[in-house]
């Protein structure tokens, strides 16, 4: 098994089938494009502006659940971004050649699903005219936010996560946007100058590149852990039963590179399906990702025990109360699902036949990220109406305007890749390159 | 084409310099708006005159504002009460905004007055703590006995209550909840 | 033009903040006590917040959504099996615990600890994150999930001294903040330091027909709130979670005990 499983091609090669998937439009990608984007408005924007006319009523929260599926979408989607830039970076410093045709989409993956994390926060919170109070702007008014809070490490650490994927990406795409200029004319061109920086592919710069290139790498890497902790610490940090537990950080940090993992192998096999990737796409990425997805799912059992075992061991009746609710209520259903599709179907990579097949590992993927998603559902819903006070114990039902929400905010994420991968190419040029065998001859 | 970044960024300076102006040219026009066309001074039902009053023949503030010093409110004094100097002073009353104010007294009506100095719904303010704490009326409304028609002089916003209670150290002066409610 | 911020002594003022018994070295820890044994359940109580702090009235649909706003409500327990049964009831309102899970969820401020021991709820900047009522092990803090409207003559009843709040917006039980000022504000005018014991007098403390509820400052040793809540009865609700609450329970005493 090779890395390219239609034989290798030559330079010239991967210049035109990387840029010609940028340069060459068809009708189809318009339409996908209109598409998602319609969805997008209709399912997403119109509900929000409807919640944003009448109030957070509109959806189903209630004070027995005051955090619902906008905040565990929210969770869903930061951690569907964890792996992008953290596996790009590990593998780079691993110095791992077959990183190299994936890590860009795998990136930008990152970056979109961070930008549709941040719109959850809009849309969950009552007062959206007032958000920029919890960022920490001088103001006449002499008030900082609070920085004690949970939510407060969130903003910080979500925004400075943005900020470092988005240089990280940036700065490794400058030498295919040189690419790009150089292939094009009129106004593409002076952009794409613009956007390289005016990179001309010296020995000096190469060397510049790849300094910096390995710094931001190691920088990512501790950052991309603790933003994932932090956000398990909006729920940790409370007294709440059945949220309250140290082993949150590591159980979050564990998911979430697991559902993005899962999220690389969806839109790998949509990159080779749609943009004519099979060559640089190969099955030794799909058996990789899919050894790494097996490592995974048995950790996420292995914390997903021991969580269920501090439960119990401690004995507590507020504990032993939202553990029964969680697993045997109303959502047991949905407690079951998650533990099939999280702990036992991904058992089916051990099978070699299933981890190079690409449709199965679609579905295999695609079960994991439902898993991981009503995982995060059930750790918000199923928590907060079993608390303390059993004269306040309640019960939460998302509204349709919730559902819609979260089906668009999958479309938000569809119309920002496909936007993405017309303006940056989506596979990286020169870095394909450094892995093709030295000059054959025979070609 | 060079693959010069500035070659390449030449033609987007006119565009630019036109948005700097833009962008400039709004917040000059915003400040100029709220200083000069804003309805600090709005026109009054009656073209009632504080520096005839209060400089020119020196009736105290709190002889019309007489709740001043005893409740949160000043209070806007009554028909009846202009009209108890207004019937005396006999010189006056010929004037076309004194008429005005009779035909108010004998259509007993109020005058519409427009308030001038407002503060939020959520903010508790008191004249009574601020009068008996000392605070001249000028300091917070501005040289009123000069003034023929009203003027807001204080941004009335939340720093500037703040600063002069941070300066004048008042008790508990910069905990919420001794303003807000 | 901004009073400049003192950062040198930054850690010794968290090291002062906590510090236990912190507050009680200010002028008032603003305290309550409930006699559990004195309470009928009749929900006076409950009328006279929402009369005087111009609770919305949400209607039986909100009611069943349970969005309702109830700052006090009764928790009713029974106990035992028919037809063996004990009722109990326990008012359940804010605690203004001292050491507040609600106040580090905050991410602007909006709630925190006053010096007079009171959790504060800022309506005006409350962004709506709901944190603060998911940390709240009383459950009793509650959202506005729509801007509420009262209908005609009942506008003319609401309190001009408290905001009315917009959707979006947290509130909970303030202990009566616009009595507390009032009394404080009279207290100035006759030139006493302190306000004296009694007359801080909440809605629901008002109006409990057994005077089964006090109010008052804990920190004075002769008021009537620091002899009732060093009965032996006296308990916190929760006590094991150490938020340490300023309402104090007196346990309801059954005949066969």
């Amino acid at each position: 098994m090779t890395m390219f499983d239609h034989g290798q091609p030559t330079y010239a090669e991967v210049n035109r089938d990387v840029l010609s998937s940028m340069l060459e439009t068809g009708p189809r990608y318009w339409m996908l494009l209109g598409t998602t984007m319609t969805i997008a408005g209709v399912c997403f924007f119109m509900p929000w502006i409807y919640q944003l006319i009448v109030g957070v009523g509109a959806a189903g929260m209630n004070r027995n659940a005051l955090w619902g599926t906008y905040l565990s979408n929210f969770i869903f989607w930061i951690g569907l971004s964890h792996s992008g830039t953290l596996l790009s970076a590990v593998l780079h410093i691993t110095n791992s050649q077959w990183r190299k045709s994936i890590y860009r989409s795998a990136e930008a993956m990152t970056l979109f699903s961070l930008m549709t994390a941040a719109l959850f926060v809009m849309v969950h919170v009552g007062r959206l005219w007032f958000v920029h109070w919890s960022f920490p702007i001088p103001n006449p008014m002499g008030l900082w936010p609070n920085f004690r809070s949970p939510l407060m490490f969130d903003v910080m650490a979500i925004t400075t996560y943005l900020t470092a994927s988005s240089i990280f990406i940036y700065m490794g795409s400058v030498p295919d946007f040189a690419a790009v200029r150089d292939v094009s004319t009129g106004i593409r061109r002076r952009l794409y100058t613009v956007f390289s920086f005016g990179w001309r592919g010296t020995a000096r710069e190469w060397h510049t590149l790849g300094a910096a290139y390995m710094f931001f790498a190691v920088f990512v890497i501790p950052l991309a852990v603790s933003v994932h902790s932090i956000v398990s610490w909006d729920f940790a940090l409370s007294i709440v039963p059945g949220l309250h537990h140290t082993i949150f950080a590591p159980y979050f940090v564990c998911g979430a590179i697991y559902s993005g993992t899962a999220g690389i192998v969806t839109v790998m096999y949509m990159l080779r399906k749609f943009m004519n990737f099979e060559r640089y796409i190969g099955e030794k990425h799909l058996d990789y990702l899919g050894k790494l997805l097996l490592v995974l799912s048995m950790l996420w059992t292995y914390i997903n025990i021991l969580e269920l075992f501090t439960t119990w061991y401690s004995g507590t009746s507020f504990e032993m109360e939202a553990l029964d609710f969680r697993m045997f209520g109303f959502y047991a259903p949905l407690y079951w699902e998650m533990i099939l599709f999280c702990a036992f179907v991904p058992l089916l990579m051990l099978f070699r036949k299933i981890r190079l097949s690409w449709n199965k590992m679609l579905v295999v993927s695609i079960l994991i990220n439902i898993g991981m998603l009503t995982e995060r559902f059930i750790i918000v819903a199923t928590s907060q109406p079993r608390k303390f006070l059993p004269d306040a114990f309640g019960f939460y039902f998302p509204s349709w305007i919730e559902f819609s929400i979260t089906f668009g905010s999958f479309a938000i994420f569809t119309t920002l890749f496909l936007i993405f991968i017309k303006w940056v190419p989506a596979v990286s040029i020169y870095e394909v390159k450094e892995t093709l065998k030295p000059l054959r001859r025979d070609a | 084409m060079s693959i010069s970044v500035s070659e390449a960024l030449r033609p987007a300076r006119k565009p630019a310099l036109i948005g700097v102006v833009a962008v400039v040219g709004i917040f000059v026009g915003v400040w100029i708006n709220d200083t000069y066309f804003s309805d600090r001074t709005p026109v009054q039902p009656i073209e009632f005159s504080h520096r005839v009053h209060a400089s020119d023949n020196e009736i105290p503030c709190q002889y019309c504002h007489i709740y001043a010093s005893r409740s949160p409110s000043a209070g806007v004094p009554s028909v009846a009460k202009c009209m108890g100097c207004h019937t005396a002073v006999a010189d006056a009353r010929e004037r076309p905004e004194v008429l005005k104010l009779a035909g108010y007294w004998d259509r007993q009506e109020p005058i519409p007055w427009v308030k001038v100095h407002d503060v939020p719904d959520f903010v508790h303010f008191t004249h009574k703590r601020h009068v008996l704490a000392g605070v001249q009326c000028q300091e917070c409304h501005g040289p009123v006995q000069d003034m023929d028609r009203i003027t807001r002089i204080a941004p009335m916003t939340m720093p500037w209550c703040v600063d002069c209670h941070t300066e004048r150290e008042v008790e508990n002066g910069r905990d919420c909840w001794t303003c807000h409610k | 033009m901004r009073s400049e911020v003192d950062m040198s002594n930054v850690l010794d003022k968290l090291r002062e903040y906590s510090k236990p018994g912190y507050y009680d070295e200010f002028d008032y820890h603003w305290t309550m006590t409930i006699d559990l044994d004195r309470c009928t359940g009749c929900e006076a109580c409950v009328v006279a917040c929402q009369a005087e702090n111009n609770l919305p009235i949400v209607g039986e649909e909100r009611y069943a959504e349970a969005r309702e706003i109830k700052w006090i409500r009764i928790e009713r327990y029974w106990e035992g099996e028919f037809p063996d049964v004990k009722l109990n009831f326990i008012p359940m309102l804010c605690q203004h615990c001292d050491e507040a899970p609600c106040e580090t969820a905050c991410p602007v401020f909006a709630t925190y600890h006053n010096q007079d021991g009171l959790n504060t709820q800022i309506y005006n900047r409350c962004i709506g994150t709901r944190t603060c009522a998911v940390y709240c092990p009383y459950e009793v803090r509650y959202f506005n999930w729509f801007t509420y409207t009262w209908d005609e003559p009942l506008e003319q009843q609401l309190n001009p001294d408290v905001s009315v709040r917009e959707k979006g917006v947290m509130e909970k039980c303030t202990f009566c903040i616009q009595r507390i000022r009032m009394a404080k504000d009279n207290a100035k005018d006759d030139g006493r330091r302190r306000v004296r014991d009694g007359e801080v007098v909440p809605a629901c403390v008002q109006s409990c027909p057994t005077e089964a509820m006090s109010f008052g400052d804990s920190n004075d040793p002769d008021s009537k709130v620091s002899q009732v809540m060093n009965s032996p009865r006296g308990y916190k609700v929760l006590e094991e979670l150490n938020t340490v609450p300023s309402v104090i329970y007196l346990k309801k005493v059954h005949d066969d005990v």
